[in-house]
């Protein structure tokens, strides 16, 4: 049962206004002074956020900003669900976080500092702040759960993975609530530059807006964004007894790994599917079943070609209507997983699809039903979020109205 | 906050950093009140040595590692005044 929802993306820091960017289907990449001078200098940044403001100056100055992100995100949702967090409730309060890689927001300095054969002046600090577990850790801190606490990382299904172990430890008994998320900032000048070393991003620098493409035949490659989503998740006795809210419900949930090549996915989106197919059945449902599909398509060339080959497959010629919501928010990595869970929730709250952004000449070998300029109005009790990491992970998620 | 001043970094100095960014009540940053009074702990004294660096441009974590949380505040600032004029210097 998902009760409460936490956005902080480059989309804004609430449900609303993130709905109302993903609907809008303009992509928000811009310039990022942040990468100037690199081969690619565009992402799409988180806005409207203070860390000061929102945490005050010493936390926002111990905390890196993936972990700013997740733990705003974490108090929002904890709001939304108007979550009792009690010395009764709380031992049985898990948090478990996707997270793609560790922060190379803070060891930039200190890699400068080590260079320069300074090591007394690396920061005693730099642990604590930037090990990706600490965004759970912190997160138990501030709001007191005490529950299995722990990070899974995936890379870019890592958030679709928190989700899954959430959903294990609600049914397996070992928590009645676990708040279940995201959280990411790839905007530091060296995950960029690994990124376009790596050729995985679009290099349309000159035009940021039309950078980011999924499924478009002009696709030349994903656009780096930032953020966290947080999901309260609960057992339903759990939140049937305290009448907490229903957005959704996680329905089902699955994982495979390609087990073929580190970084290219299979072509054929055979992990993919598998992981598909492993959710359906999780969920009891099949793909008829299936109303909406929110993709995992970064715009990468081979990334969803493969997926829209795995979906062909799995919905005998004919997937439901489909979105790929990084065309506007860009890729969050180990956040976005979360964040497309999140905004697949609101999509069946609202029986609408928000529009695949940059898409105007779709790829002739995807003949896929891809939503674009407008947000569909469409009625729908199942829907379906993919993502997939390098390494060949990919997770699977089935969400339904409440 | 203003960066600190290399000289004359007393504790006047070290209780204004203490209220503004950790934010202790001003009634209670005595000189005889030691960090474990104030709420700091180990961690808090790390978060207080990077502060300090940012703010003064000093190297000081190794002058300030005999501090503990049972220090008091007049004992930390001599100690930080010393590893700041002499930082500064050095």
């Amino acid at each position: 049962m998902v009760t409460g929802i936490g956005l902080v993306t480059p989309g804004g820091c609430d449900p609303e206004v993130n709905w109302k960017a993903v609907a809008a289907g303009r992509s928000l990449a811009a310039t990022d002074p942040a990468l100037a001078g690199l081969p690619v200098d565009m992402s799409c940044a988180v806005r409207d956020f203070d860390p000061v403001v929102e945490f005050g100056t010493r936390l926002a100055r111990r905390l890196d900003p993936f972990a700013h992100f997740g733990l705003a995100a974490a108090r929002r949702a904890v709001e939304d669900a108007r979550l009792p967090l009690t010395e009764a409730t709380a031992p049985r309060v898990g948090v478990v976080f996707g997270v793609g890689g560790n922060s190379l927001h803070t060891y930039a300095r200190e890699f400068d500092r080590l260079g320069a054969a300074r090591p007394a002046a690396v920061s005693p600090l730099a642990v604590p702040r930037s090990v990706p577990n600490m965004v759970a850790g912190e997160v138990a801190c501030d709001l007191g759960a005490q529950g299995p606490n722990f990070v899974v990382s995936s890379a870019c299904a890592s958030g679709a993975h928190a989700l899954a172990v959430a959903r294990d430890l609600l049914l397996g008994g070992a928590c009645d609530v676990v708040l279940a998320g995201g959280s990411e900032s790839g905007r530091a000048p060296m995950t960029a530059a690994c990124f376009a070393r790596m050729r995985a991003l679009s290099t349309r620098t000159r035009a940021p807006e039309l950078a980011c493409r999924p499924f478009d035949s002009g696709r030349d490659g994903f656009v780096l964004g930032e953020g966290a989503a947080v999901l309260v998740l609960e057992s339903p006795r759990f939140a049937g007894a305290r009448g907490a809210q229903r957005r959704a419900l996680l329905l089902g949930a699955g994982s495979s790994a390609d087990a073929r090549h580190p970084t290219s996915p299979h072509p054929e989106g055979a992990g993919a599917e598998l992981a598909v197919r492993q959710a359906l059945a999780d969920a009891g449902c099949s793909p008829r079943d299936i109303g909406h599909i929110n993709a995992h398509g970064t715009s990468t060339p081979t990334g969803d070609a493969a997926e829209a080959r795995a979906l062909l497959r799995l919905f005998g010629g004919a997937p439901p209507p489909v979105t790929a919501t990084k065309g506007v928010l860009g890729h969050a990595l180990g956040a976005s997983g979360a964040i497309e869970a999140a905004l697949t929730v609101l999509a069946l709250e609202r029986q609408e699809i928000p529009p695949t952004a940059n898409l105007t000449d779709q790829d002739p070998g995807h003949e896929l039903d891809l939503v674009t300029s407008h947000p569909r109005e469409c009625a729908f009790g199942l829907a379906l979020s993919t993502s997939f990491g390098f390494g060949g992970q990919n997770a699977a998620l089935v969400l339904a109205a409440a | 906050m203003s960066e600190l001043s290399v000289q004359g970094f007393d504790e006047g100095a070290l209780a204004d950093l203490l209220h503004e960014y950790f934010g202790v009540t001003a009634d209670s940053l005595r000189p005889s009140a030691t960090f474990d009074d104030l709420g700091l702990d180990s961690l808090g004294l790390m978060e207080l040595a990077v502060a300090l660096e940012d703010r003064s441009g000093v190297e000081m974590a190794d002058q300030l590692a005999d501090l503990t949380p049972a220090s008091t505040l007049s004992e930390a600032a001599r100690v930080i005044e010393r590893a700041v004029t002499e930082g500064a210097g050095g």
